[in-house]
């Protein structure tokens, strides 16, 4: 007999949100994740407004990811509009992005670790360990962005401030400092989530799916569709009741992220399930940091980093900017008129487009197991609802 | 009573010398002078402060990394030049460990209020080791200046000297030297500098008085890491004497009182005066009424 | 004092509570990165209850609850939740500006797919039904840390004057850059200090070098009400710091 269980809300994640499950002898059958913060209407709200106002109410999204959002929107309207950034600026732009993965990947390790440790005093010493490395990550993300939580240094044509020489030191050396920290604490991390599976037994391919990966790379070449919960849920009050739309690729669902980003850039094949999702995304904790220091190393920052070039357009280009977020990938769409204000928005955020990946990862799982499959894929709430 | 005792018109100070710097006797000279000193005996890395742009004619904040660019800077009193703007800068992306200010009391009122709340600042704002006050007789504008010197018939109103001498206040441009009176500048501050109650700019480790007394300058030495400053300095230092206290006491009663006056005019009307509200103003009627009560030193206006 | 921890016994925690409405979370982050600081901070105090840091689905019993976000007229989550929260906690504290002050949420119009009728999201400090259990406000978009770390020290020492003004601010359910234009400049009060500059996170204010004063931009305003807070001439710290 096939049962309904509702979950809610899912602690150790961001935001409000809730699991139904069709369970048959504590096997889900089918499971739908979904939102429960009201629809915050950041599309709508930019409609007809000034496209210089789009980074600053954009990084409002989500306090998580951020810089990620403003610079999406950035590009967006840098594209319709045709303004060349300075490449200075595209190199800070990525830095930016690289710290705000690496804090996000860290803040999903301290949101886990209320799975990991049934030790409250354990955890504690755990999240003191995190909290260092992440206290140096942002302050990188404070020096180059100009805030950690909204940085404000994101504007459309580029960058407000370049970085300079002794300021760049200073940043070298505290991503070598990072860099050491960072390679104790994965360790630690992975160490931990091997101790769960053994303690727990829980399967190695826990969470497993078969569906296709996605990164901001290929995403141009796909079709997108968005539907709406409306045409997935026919009961009331589900259809109602919630808040994010989800995302199909190539009319299938997909999955993006940092496995997906190895995937592509490592010619990784994955061997599936949450476990390997959890232990790449604490490696790549190292392979941004590796990243921002070979940026630092590397790149002139001292020049000029600003456009100021007046966004406008002829109201019919649709200018696309896509980034890679520490969740997979992130667009946003938009058209702007004559007079600089902004006639089209869209916005499309990876949790949206992991939704079918998730649900797919629940099926065939144990109950028991639902949130802890959930947690895994890190899922934004603040974003999906945006 | 309430009365404009020296501690209320000058705070608590444990010391007050004369300085001069070698060369050109000049305050702003002085000044310098005491930030070189600084930097020397490593008080500080870094200092804000408000420098004159004589090419563009205008007073702005700057930041000084090191003690060679002490040179260039033209200290200029009495414009706060929006000093404390510099501050996000300098705390989130220069992240400096020992971060000086050379500041008029509201620009180090900010500051402070900074240290103590908090808003809208980050964990380095408590880095602010050295806190030069500048005593201030209250801000005026560019084109008050101007003014001023036009009422003296000058033809070419450029100046680019500032300060206090012999109870006056002086400015001055390459050949020419003008004074006025309290009276006759009180009349161009900004509104906001006449409610201003601390003018001797409490809350700093230092109080630099931009005044000039046969080259000299006087300083009120508040804390003991300010002290550092005159073992064995480049620049000359006197004790001061009870009449070089004395003539910017006066000079700052004179203020005081006119900014009295002001406060209780403000008050008739039911406007609000700087640093209170309905509230606070029943704080200040209190000081008023009970200054052997309560301590003067932790009440700020 | 005006509030007091029910079976307040310094053996026993202070439990905390954080709470997430229509928001972006930023502000519950804000007090994760008070990075060193926080582990301090948890010895005595305890995080009870939140979504992101706790494994609980039930709301204990609270001594303070941190709102962030604002409250959507009609929807009936978040009906339940304040509902929950009044009855739970002993004092509620409105953190951030979309929770104090309406913050960018002002800006919210609705009709956004899937759900178009998400159209009205006001502050808390709005609701009548909770007028007296909201004893604080903290501005910011969000708040900084080192704000946050001061204001959780302040509230556990029960430092009245640290609090005072934030107690005061209860009652303004908006605010923006205006605030600085009116209550400041408008006054006379300016000295052209550039402290508002500072504490504004959007850049919405800048120091004009010809008039020596703020210019507001109200295109890039969140009124998250940082810029009034921050500046000298509208309160000030009693007492002030001593230096030695
Ligand atoms: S005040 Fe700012 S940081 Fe806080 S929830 Fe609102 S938008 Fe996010
Ligand atoms: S001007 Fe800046 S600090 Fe003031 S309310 Fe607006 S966003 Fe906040
Ligand atoms: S902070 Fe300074 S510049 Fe800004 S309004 Fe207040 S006094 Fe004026």
């Amino acid at each position: 007999m096939i049962k309904r269980i509702e979950i809610e809300p899912i602690p150790l994640t961001e935001g409000h949100s809730k699991l139904i499950l069709k369970v048959d002898k504590n096997i889900i059958v089918e499971g739908f994740y979904y939102a429960l913060v009201p629809v915050r209407g950041f599309g709508t709200m930019l409609l007809d407004k000034e496209a210089t106002f789009a980074p600053i109410a954009a990084s409002r999204i989500c306090g998580m990811c951020q810089a990620v959002h403003s610079i999406a929107t950035a590009k967006a309207i840098e594209d319709a509009c045709n303004i060349e950034i300075p490449e200075t600026a595209q190199k800070l732009r990525e830095l930016i992005s690289l710290s705000v993965r690496a804090y996000n990947h860290l803040l999903h390790h301290i949101l886990i670790s209320g799975n990991m440790f049934k030790n409250p005093q354990k955890r504690h010493t755990f999240i003191k360990n995190v909290q260092k490395i992440r206290k140096t990550v942002s302050s990188i993300l404070e020096t180059v962005g100009g805030g950690i939580i909204h940085p404000s240094n994101i504007v459309i044509g580029g960058i407000s401030s370049p970085i300079e020489t002794p300021v760049k030191e200073r940043l070298i050396a505290l991503i070598e400092e990072a860099e050491k920290l960072a390679k104790e604490e994965i360790e630690i991390f992975i160490h931990h989530i091997e101790r769960l599976w053994k303690e727990q037994k829980l399967p190695e391919n826990l969470g497993e799916h078969k569906l296709p990966f996605i990164t901001s790379k290929e995403i141009s070449n796909v079709s997108i569709k968005e539907i709406y919960p409306q045409e997935i849920f026919n009961e009331l009050p589900l259809k109602r009741e919630a808040t994010n739309t989800i995302i199909l690729i190539n009319e299938n669902g997909a999955e993006t992220g940092v496995r997906a980003r190895k995937i592509r850039e490592e010619r990784y094949k994955p061997k599936g399930g949450i476990k390997e999702l959890h232990k790449l995304r604490a490696e790549e904790i190292l392979l941004s940091l590796k990243n921002i220091k070979r940026i630092l190393e590397t790149e002139k920052l001292d020049k000029e980093t600003r456009n100021k070039q007046f966004p406008t357009s002829d109201n019919e280009k649709e200018g696309v900017g896509i980034v890679e977020a520490p969740r997979g990938v992130n667009i946003h769409k938009v058209k702007v008129d004559k007079s600089g204000k902004i006639t089209y928005y869209e916005i499309i955020v990876p949790t949206a487009l992991n939704m079918i990946a998730i649900a797919e990862s629940l099926k065939g799982e144990k109950v028991e197991y639902a949130e802890m499959i959930v947690r895994a894929y890190d899922p934004c709430i603040a974003c999906s609802t945006h | 009573m309430f009365g404009l005792y020296r501690q209320f018109t000058l705070g608590r100070y444990t010391k007050a010398f004369i300085i001069k710097a070698s060369g050109e006797a000049s305050s702003k000279n002085n000044l310098k002078a005491l930030i070189k000193e600084a930097f020397r005996k490593d008080l500080i890395d870094g200092i804000i402060g408000t420098s004159l742009n004589k090419k563009e004619g205008f007073v702005s904040p700057v930041f000084i990394k090191c003690e060679k660019e002490v040179e260039k800077f033209e200290p200029f009193f009495f414009i706060h030049g929006g000093q404390n703007s510099l501050l996000k800068k300098i705390t989130q992306k220069y992240s400096f460990e020992k971060l000086g200010v050379a500041g008029h009391s509201c620009v180090l009122d900010g500051i402070n209020k900074m240290q103590y709340f908090g808003i809208g600042s980050n964990f380095t704002v408590t880095k602010f080791t050295l806190k030069i006050g500048i005593a201030c007789i209250g801000a005026i504008s560019l084109e008050g200046i101007k003014c001023l010197l036009k009422e003296k018939k000058v033809k070419n109103p450029g100046f680019n000297e500032i300060f206090l001498e012999n109870n006056k206040i002086i400015l001055k441009n390459k050949y020419e030297k003008f004074d006025f009176s309290a009276k006759e500048y009180y009349y161009y501050l900004n509104e906001g500098c006449k409610v201003c109650m601390n003018l001797s700019s409490r809350g700093s480790d230092i109080t630099f008085v931009p005044s000039l007394r046969n080259g000299y300058s006087l300083v009120l030495v508040r804390s003991a890491k300010a002290l550092k400053l005159f073992e064995n300095p480049g620049f000359s230092v006197k004790k001061a004497e009870k009449s070089d206290i004395e003539e910017f006491e006066s000079l700052a009663k004179n203020f005081l009182k006119k900014n009295i006056e002001t406060i209780l005019e403000r008050a008739e009307f039911g406007i609000p005066s700087n640093k209170w509200d309905g509230n606070r103003f029943g704080r200040f009627t209190a000081l008023w009424n009970n200054i052997y009560a309560e301590n003067i030193e932790e009440e700020v206006f | 004092m005006i509030y007091s921890f029910d079976n307040f016994d310094k053996e026993i925690k202070v439990k905390l509570g954080f709470f997430h409405l229509s928001s972006c979370s930023g502000c519950q982050i804000a007090f994760l990165d008070m990075f060193e600081e926080l582990p301090d901070i948890l010895d005595t105090v305890e995080i009870a209850y939140s979504n992101m840091l706790t494994n609980r689905k039930e709301i204990p019993k609270l001594n303070v609850a941190f709102i962030e976000g604002t409250f959507s007229i009609g929807f009936k989550h978040h009906i339940k939740l304040i509902k929950e929260i009044k009855e739970k906690a002993d004092i509620i504290v409105a953190i951030g500006g979309c929770a104090a002050f309406g913050g960018i949420r002002r800006l919210n119009v609705g009709a956004q797919s899937p759900q178009p009728s998400h159209q009205a999201s006001i502050p808390i400090t709005e609701l009548d039904y909770l007028k007296g259990k909201i004893k604080y406000v903290i501005p910011g978009c969000p708040p900084n840390p080192y704000f946050l770390y001061k204001f959780l020290l302040a509230l556990l020492e029960l430092n009245e004057e640290f609090l005072r003004p934030f107690e005061h601010m209860v009652f303004s359910t908006f605010a923006s850059g205006y605030d600085i234009l009116m209550e400041v400049v408008n006054k006379g009060l300016c000295t052209g200090c550039g402290t508002c500059i500072c504490a504004c996170p959007t850049k919405a204010l800048e120091f004009s070098k010809r008039t020596q004063r703020p210019t507001f931009n109200k295109l890039l305003c969140v009124g998250c009400g940082s810029c009034l807070a921050g500046c000298p001439q509208s309160f000030k710290p009693y007492p002030q710091p001593v230096y030695g």
